[in-house]
């Protein structure tokens, strides 16, 4: 498949410095603001994916419910401890998401339209590409996407994955591995052209 | 992304849309909205507690009473740093503030008011250097700049912009507006803010604010380099204990206070660090420390138990080396035939006992076997080595001095110094010397055949001076030297707060190329780590000019210009 892969786009890894996420600890607003405006885009990102078929509509406030969250629970973040704070923010996001989506009605979304981002700059076949796979995840069941977004989206490793997901490793493994064989087969069903490609 | 098979699909062709505005308002206004509902109902539940408690106030007061006076009697002293005040300072100037030490210069001009964790300060003239309490949070307010700290060293340094001092005279500018800001952070993090923008200034840089402009580098050398890196473990140096990596100890802890150490055994990297992990003394408690060598996780815990003896009790469950039959080391205690429990005041027993140096870096701690499969080994805390040392049995008083020996060592060092290169602390030998003066044996700390081979292969051919007696002496092989590599030992020390190890670095490397940056640079290290002997070593090859900009950090150690001067 990797006639189609520019060179891939990381996230910033950007974390707070140790100064602000003290006075966030300790309540300041100020505080607050610059940990929220840091870490919004990717926690939105996060959720928005793996809502994604299911209840994208719902992203905005699960967010807004993933950083009450954070904020109150920030006293209790270790800075030295084993997580860095966007890993922990980044658990507590996948948490409220995947809560959403074992409520009983979450079935009765399935098969929502999935939400693209507008990009003008993307060509016709990337934007076609940018569809599939987002159809690709959403038939993915909720912990493989979740694995599978955590681990290309946001770049956490085997083990952050298993502590946010409260899995074991080899299960992550395994299960990261189905979803990318899942996720091939539906996109080489999907646009043919990428198993021509890749051969 | 290490550890797994990427795939190569571009996933960002998916791409996710940018967070909703206003997130952080209604993320702050729900919380703060339910925040005064839980506000409202303590308060309503306290209210109706203070009724119900009142009833058993008036038996338990007398109960109450006496126990304010055992509290009373406890309770540390009060602070008695004033909360607000204004500091001129026509000479050096060591201010306590709650919570923060300011060392001015003369003319330095301060103004504070502290309220709760936080501490406010105008600093209006002159050069302050800063050190903020980790609990609390530094404001310094500085004529074009504002400053924030916590936890950290800083100096903040403000002064007129001689460039602009024509300007002054003619357009009437006020001082603000010429003032120049400097700041350098040595330890922790400063957030530096001028013209609406923010920097985090890292240790061992420096930013200047000039009026109207943002922060900016400085390429001003900063006086005391510390350097910067991840936090790391905190590294002590006078490690009562070392506790062997993957074991599980227990410490009766008999004075109240105990500096416990995780050796690491790991040759890439010697450092000693702290088993809890945190810049404190041990208490009673269970503590688990983790540390990785050459790729290894190795976990442990000690716990801290009551003052219930005087000695540390462990099962012998150490690696092979160690279980086999002990190797006992003479570092500058008796052969193990000779020493006995009694002999370092331990319980009497009818057991033989071995003693080897267990830690040769750390005087006065000494590791006993008893010889018995099975059997615990204690250790044995000492607390004054000196006294300690008394309870050793001489050796050697017929064989040559240890003077004749040193003699002879010295000029060997170069050739040796291959030997030990792969440890980067060296080895310690002991030697034993025929009354022919040859070499007739050798113990090293290092389980490596290759480093005794060479060892031996070198002192084989070294002719001692002949004596009545053979004798056994220690010495310390130091590997080749390397300045640069010596350099960023100790900076990587001092960024763990380690300014022991780094002292000792930062020395090795001076011996090994001279340079005023290292001096600099072991001149701080000797502060911190309190150590006035060395830092007045290095005082006084300074220049006048040096000295002055430097004397600030040793005073905030408590270390004066006159102690240096002696």
């Amino acid at each position: 498949m990797h006639a189609l892969a520019p060179p891939r786009a990381r996230p910033a890894a950007t974390e707070l410095d140790e100064l602000t996420l003290r006075r966030a600890q300790r309540g300041e607003e100020r505080a607050w603001r610059e940990l929220i405006a840091l870490y919004q885009d990717r926690v939105y990102a996060l959720v928005w994916r793996l809502l994604a078929g299911r209840a994208q509509h719902r992203a905005p406030d699960l967010v807004q419910d993933t950083f009450v969250r954070v904020v109150r629970a920030l006293p209790k973040f270790e800075p030295h401890g084993s997580a860095k704070l966007a890993t922990w923010i980044l658990t507590i996001a996948t948490r409220v998401a995947l809560n959403e989506l074992r409520r009983p009605d979450a079935d009765a979304l399935a098969g929502e339209p999935i939400a693209q981002a507008e990009s003008a700059e993307q060509s016709i076949e990337r934007k076609r590409l940018g569809g599939a796979i987002a159809a690709g995840f959403a038939a993915l069941d909720a912990e493989q996407r979740a694995i599978l977004v955590l681990r290309e989206y946001h770049e956490l490793d085997y083990a952050e994955i298993a502590a946010a997901l409260d899995l074991e490793l080899g299960t992550v493994k395994s299960r990261l591995s189905r979803a990318r064989s899942a996720l091939r087969a539906f996109l080489v069903t999907a646009m043919p052209e990428l198993g021509d490609r890749h051969e | 992304m290490s550890d797994d098979d990427e795939d190569d699909l571009d996933f960002a062709a998916w791409a996710a849309p940018a967070a909703p505005s206003g997130l952080a308002d209604r993320v702050i206004a729900r919380v703060t909205a339910t925040d005064e509902v839980i506000a409202g109902v303590v308060q309503r539940r306290r209210t109706r507690r203070v009724f119900w408690l009142a009833g058993g106030l008036v038996a338990t007061l007398a109960a109450v009473a006496i126990a304010a006076v055992v509290i009373l009697t406890h309770s540390p002293e009060p602070n008695s740093a004033p909360d607000h005040g204004t500091t001129i300072a026509t000479r050096p100037e060591h201010v306590v503030l709650p919570g923060a030490i300011a060392n001015l210069d003369p003319g330095g001009d301060i103004s504070w008011q502290a309220s709760g964790d936080a501490i406010h300060v105008q600093q209006r003239r002159g050069s302050v250097t800063w050190r903020a309490d980790r609990h609390l949070f530094l404001e310094v307010g500085a004529a074009v700049a504002s400053i924030e700290a916590s936890n950290a060293t800083l100096r903040v340094e403000t002064r007129m912009n001689l460039s602009d001092v024509r300007v002054v005279g003619a357009s009437a500018v006020t001082s603000a507006a010429v003032a120049l800001v400097t700041v350098s952070v040595y330890e922790g993090q400063a957030r530096l803010s001028s013209a609406g923008q923010t920097v985090v200034v890292q240790p061992g840089t420096t930013y200047q604010v000039v009026p109207g402009q943002p922060p900016a580098p400085s390429r001003d050398v900063v006086a005391m380099t510390v350097g910067g890196g991840p936090p790391a473990p905190v590294v002590i140096e006078d490690a009562e204990l070392v506790v062997p990596l993957g074991e599980r100890i227990v410490i009766h802890e008999p004075h109240g206070r105990i500096e416990v150490a995780v050796d690491p055994q790991c040759p890439s990297d010697p450092n000693l660090l702290w088993a809890n992990n945190r810049h404190e003394p041990l208490v009673t408690g269970s503590y688990a420390f983790s540390h990785t060598c050459d790729g290894v996780e190795r976990k442990g815990t000690i716990d801290v138990l009551e003052d219930t003896g005087d000695s540390v009790v462990k099962k012998p469950k150490r690696d092979e080396a160690w279980t086999s039959p002990l190797k006992v080391i003479g570092f500058g205690v008796a052969p193990p035939a000779h020493v006995t429990i009694e002999d370092i005041a331990l319980k009497p027993s009818d057991q033989p006992y071995w003693i080897a140096e267990f830690a040769p870096k750390h005087p006065g701690l000494f590791a006993v076997r008893i010889d018995g499969k099975g059997a615990d080994v204690h250790y044995y805390i000492r607390r004054d080595p000196a006294k300690d040392r008394s309870a050793t049995i001489s050796v050697g008083d017929h064989g040559i001095s240890t003077a004749d020996f040193e003699a002879v060592m010295k000029p060997l060092a170069p050739t040796l110094a291959p030997c030990v290169k792969k440890f980067t602390t060296g080895q310690d030998v002991a030697v034993e010397v025929s009354a022919a003066g040859k070499m007739t044996d050798l113990l090293t700390t290092s389980s490596d055949p290759a480093t005794d081979a060479c060892l031996r292969k070198v002192l084989r051919n070294a002719v001692f001076p002949q004596a009545k007696a053979s004798s056994r002496h220690t010495d310390h092989v130091d590997p080749p030297c390397n300045a640069d590599d010596l350099l960023s030992v100790g900076t990587s020390a001092v960024a763990r707060g380690d300014h022991g190890n780094a002292l000792k670095n930062y020395d090795a490397a001076l011996t090994c190329k001279y340079d005023i940056h290292t001096l600099q640079l072991a001149f701080f290290a000797a502060c911190r780590a309190s150590k006035v002997e060395f830092a007045r070593k290095y005082w006084k090859r300074m220049e006048p000019d040096m000295k002055s900009h430097l004397l600030q950090m040793c005073l905030h150690e408590h270390i004066t210009q006159d102690m240096l001067d002696e």
